[in-house]
């Protein structure tokens, strides 16, 4: 990079040569080439004088060549010319050699050698003068290099970071163009190729005139302070990166609870006016409160402010509102930061998104409680079937022993050692399906009926949802007349869920047999009262199946029509209507089918009773 | 079967083998003593994967397996001996019957199906018709081995000669099928009987009959 000075320097060097050199061709005499060797040696240095010294001798030898031809040269003439060429040169080295010295070793400008730090002096045009020896020995030049770069005035840009040359330099135009200070920072390079930072500082000295008689420069060391402000800056940085980046909102808030920040994912989603922009002013907390589902708002004001005044952490859940109109659960929770004396100073607020967690809970809590209804009200065949192979595998085990044993004893000789070690293993498969019977006694007796009111209608819309794929798969119609007066009964609700299932399951499997578009299968329900003061409510399930064939039978025990049945499922039907105080009816309809029903007082058993007694008593 | 004398079973009378897989302890017990009290040795495994991985013994017998189990059912486990040629007879217990399940046990060859609890002689019934089931199978199959056996070492000619001869041609008929001398064929026919330990055509017809199908009809 040259600066204007020096280019005009050189070019006005070249031109005055140029016209020297011409003037002694014109005038055949070599006299004139004095003139390049001084324009030389003052503009560009004196090493470059020198080799226009040795330039002006070839050029003289030329001309007087060209004028007396080559036996009349006058070597006089020419070692003449070559001497005080050479004498121009050394005078004009030694003049500026002297001045050099005499600025640096006779104290002419203490000011400037004697400041702390780096110190330069220029100058007007910006060529160097003068370079204090703290600034010698830091970049690592001799003052006899330095003296090589006096009078150029771009020597530094070699020192100055190449990122910052171009920034320096239009600094440096600027200031010599206008005569207004520098103040500027870059890199410069150490003696040992480490740059540092610098701050220089350089002003125009002027005369009485305002004429600028030059500039003087300082230049300090600010390298660990700059270090230590980048550090400082890159870890803010970082900091409001993670802010900003943690996957929940934050927000900052005043002692008294009021917001003054949120991160950039909390003004991202919720749509709110980050504090940075309103300069860190608090604004009311109706802005964040307001984005409180409002089931939840009440509650969630409470609490927070009962914290802001008691100074207690908060953590909460609630559901906020998106920009997009939705709301999502967050956990939010809230710290306060103390100062020494523990006054709270403010408050740390997350609120992390737990929506999707709170959802599927939801899911699988719903999803629970379906399963296991719908276990409970097809428990009653399965574990039936259960129950049976339970009680199987002993007894089958008794019957093969048993066998084993009548054979042993009527062996000829009987061996008696065998059956004896059999009989033994009898006793203990026998002992085991006692076992067996005992853990399901067990098994019913957890499940003792729980009495509450029970809306018997309620009771058969829900089955009925859990029966449509059934009812679906076997392509069959239900029909309802529920009666919409009925009254509450006193009921274990489960079980009076098992028996309609198992109604309706009976109902479904006994149309099998029977075109598709006459499968029909009607619930009804219906009071009955008398003047006797019987009050009953009757569930009736009705099918277009085949009917009964023996509808007397239908309630007992082990009696199945069903290939793979067990018998039991209308067996305990009854026995659980009947344990309500209720009755079964099963017969065949006139116009073909079935229809199944059980009736429930509508007063509980034991309000009977009571009503009984009372009655006793009067 | 009455087979002729030089084509026989090489171990005629072997102690059957009951192998029966029941994940319950004592009914697997229990009907090992009701089969030792005939005689009948038996070993028991508490799951069918548990006899997957054991080699069966080279003995005549059955299976009586529990259809109800834990991991790999009764019927997996008939699925897995088909697919792998074992072809021992399979007598199925179950605690509660289906239909579907003992339809398809029978028509996968399940020699019986009894529901649990079933009476001490009907299981000794089953096993003992099921070991002789095995015994003859064994039988049939070691008697068909060896008429391969035999089958092989006959060359390409013998081979035809033998066809032509079971299929009730006359010498003249086979020499002037296969284009050859009368007095060929007779040299062909004496070396294949020899060869077939056969004394007489009776003998050749039941080796004859003794070859597996695919040996009878599939080469040309």
């Amino acid at each position: 990079m040259k600066l204007p000075s020096f280019i005009t320097r050189r070019s006005s060097a070249v031109a005055i040569s140029a016209a020297g050199v011409l003037l002694a061709g014109i005038s055949l005499e070599p006299w004139g080439l004095l003139i390049p060797i001084v324009a030389a040696c003052i503009c560009c240095g004196w090493k470059k004088g020198l080799v226009m010294v040795a330039a002006a001798n070839l050029l003289a030898f030329g001309i007087l060549f060209y004028r007396d031809g080559i036996g009349a040269i006058s070597v006089t003439a020419l070692a003449v010319f070559a001497a005080t060429g050479l004498g121009v040169w050394l005078l004009v080295h030694l003049f500026r050699s002297e001045r050099f010295y005499d600025r640096v070793y006779d104290a002419t400008h203490p000011s400037v050698e004697d400041i702390p730090g780096l110190g330069w002096f220029a100058y007007p045009d910006g060529r160097l003068r003068f370079l204090n020896p703290a600034a010698l020995t830091f970049i690592g030049v001799s003052p006899e290099k330095m003296r090589e770069w006096i009078d150029t005035d771009d020597w530094w840009t070699q020192f100055v970071h190449p990122d910052e040359v171009d920034r320096c330099v239009a600094n440096w135009r600027h200031a010599m163009k206008t005569g207004e200070p520098i103040l500027e920072e870059q890199r410069v390079r150490r003696h040992d190729g480490t740059y540092r930072w610098f701050r220089d500082t350089a002003v125009a000295s002027r005369d009485e005139r305002g004429r600028i008689t030059g500039w003087y420069g300082h230049t300090q060391d600010i390298d660990d302070q700059k270090r230590a402000q980048a550090a400082l800056h890159e870890r803010e940085r970082e900091l409001r990166l993670l802010v900003d980046t943690v996957p929940s909102l934050i927000s900052l808030l005043t002692p008294e609870g009021l917001p003054y920040y949120f991160n950039k994912r909390f003004v991202d989603w919720a749509d709110v006016e980050s504090g940075d922009a309103a300069g860190g002013a608090g604004r009311p907390l109706t802005t964040y409160t307001a984005l409180i589902h409002p089931d939840d708002r009440a509650e969630a004001l409470t609490r927070f402010q009962e914290s802001i005044a008691t100074g207690e952490p908060l953590s909460q859940k609630y559901r906020l509102l998106g920009k997009d109109g939705e709301y999502r659960w967050f956990d939010s929770r809230l710290q306060p930061l103390r100062d020494e004396t523990g006054a709270i100073i403010r408050w740390y607020g997350v609120n992390l998104d737990v929506d999707d967690e709170v959802r599927s809970r939801e899911a699988l809590r719903l999803a629970d409680e379906r399963l296991s209804r719908a276990l409970r009200a097809a428990s009653l065949s399965e574990l039936s079937v259960s129950i049976a192979h339970e009680l199987n595998q002993p007894l089958q085990a008794v019957v093969a022993n048993a066998g084993a044993f009548k054979r042993w004893l009527r062996a000829d000789p009987p061996n008696f050692e065998n059956a004896s070690r059999i009989s033994e293993k009898i006793i203990r498969d026998a002992e085991s399906a006692a076992q067996v019977l005992g853990r399901i006694r067990a098994l019913f007796a957890q499940a003792s009926d729980q009495r509450q009111p029970v809306d018997v209608n309620a009771v058969i819309t829900e089955v009925c949802d859990l029966a449509t794929d059934k009812l679906q798969a076997a392509n069959v119609r239900l029909e309802t007349a529920l009666d919409p007066r009925l009254p509450e009964t006193t009921a274990d609700h489960v079980q009076i869920e098992q028996v309609v299932f198992n109604l309706l399951r009976n109902s479904i499997e006994a149309m099998q047999a029977v075109d598709a578009h006459s499968r029909v299968l009607r619930i009804a329900t219906r009071r009955l009262r008398n003047d006797l003061g019987s009050d009953r409510l009757e569930v009736e399930v009705r099918d277009q199946g085949p009917g009964i064939s023996d509808p007397d039978r239908i309630f007992e025990p082990f009696y199945t029509t069903k290939a793979d049945g067990m018998g039991m499922g209308l067996a305990i039907c009854r026995s659980i209507i009947e344990g309500h105080g209720g009755r079964v009816r099963a017969e065949n309809v006139a116009g073909g089918g079935a229809s199944v029903a059980f009736m429930l007082p509508v007063q509980a058993v034991e309000a009977i009773a009571e009503d009984l007694k009372l009655r006793a008593g009067q | 079967m009455n087979v002729a004398a030089p084509i026989t079973a090489e171990r005629p009378t072997e102690r059957p083998l009951a192998i029966l897989v029941d994940d319950d302890a004592s009914v697997r017990d229990a009907i090992g003593e009701l089969l030792s009290s005939v005689g009948i040795d038996s070993v028991a495994y508490a799951s069918a994967r548990e006899l997957l991985d054991t080699k069966l013994p080279d003995r005549p017998g059955c299976i009586v397996l529990d259809v109800r189990m834990p991991g790999l059912s009764g019927i997996d486990l008939q699925d897995r001996l088909l697919s792998s040629g074992i072809s021992i007879p399979i007598v199925f217990l179950t605690g509660h019957g289906d239909i579907a399940m003992s339809v398809q046990a029978m028509k996968a060859g399940a020699v019986d199906f009894l529901t649990k609890p079933v009476r001490d002689q009907n299981i000794l019934d089953a096993v003992s018709a099921a070991i002789s089931a095995d015994v003859a199978r064994r039988k049939a199959e070691a008697v068909s081995r060896k008429a391969v056996a035999l089958y092989e070492t006959l060359t390409p000619r013998e081979r035809q000669v033998l066809r032509s001869v079971v299929a009730g041609f006359m010498n003249k008929q086979i020499a002037f099928e296969l284009d050859i001398t009368e007095v060929t064929v007779k040299l062909h026919r004496s070396s294949m009987m020899k060869k077939m330990h056969a004394t007489s055509i009776t003998h050749l017809l039941s080796a004859w009959q003794a070859l597996p199908a695919s040996v009878r009809t599939g080469e040309s």
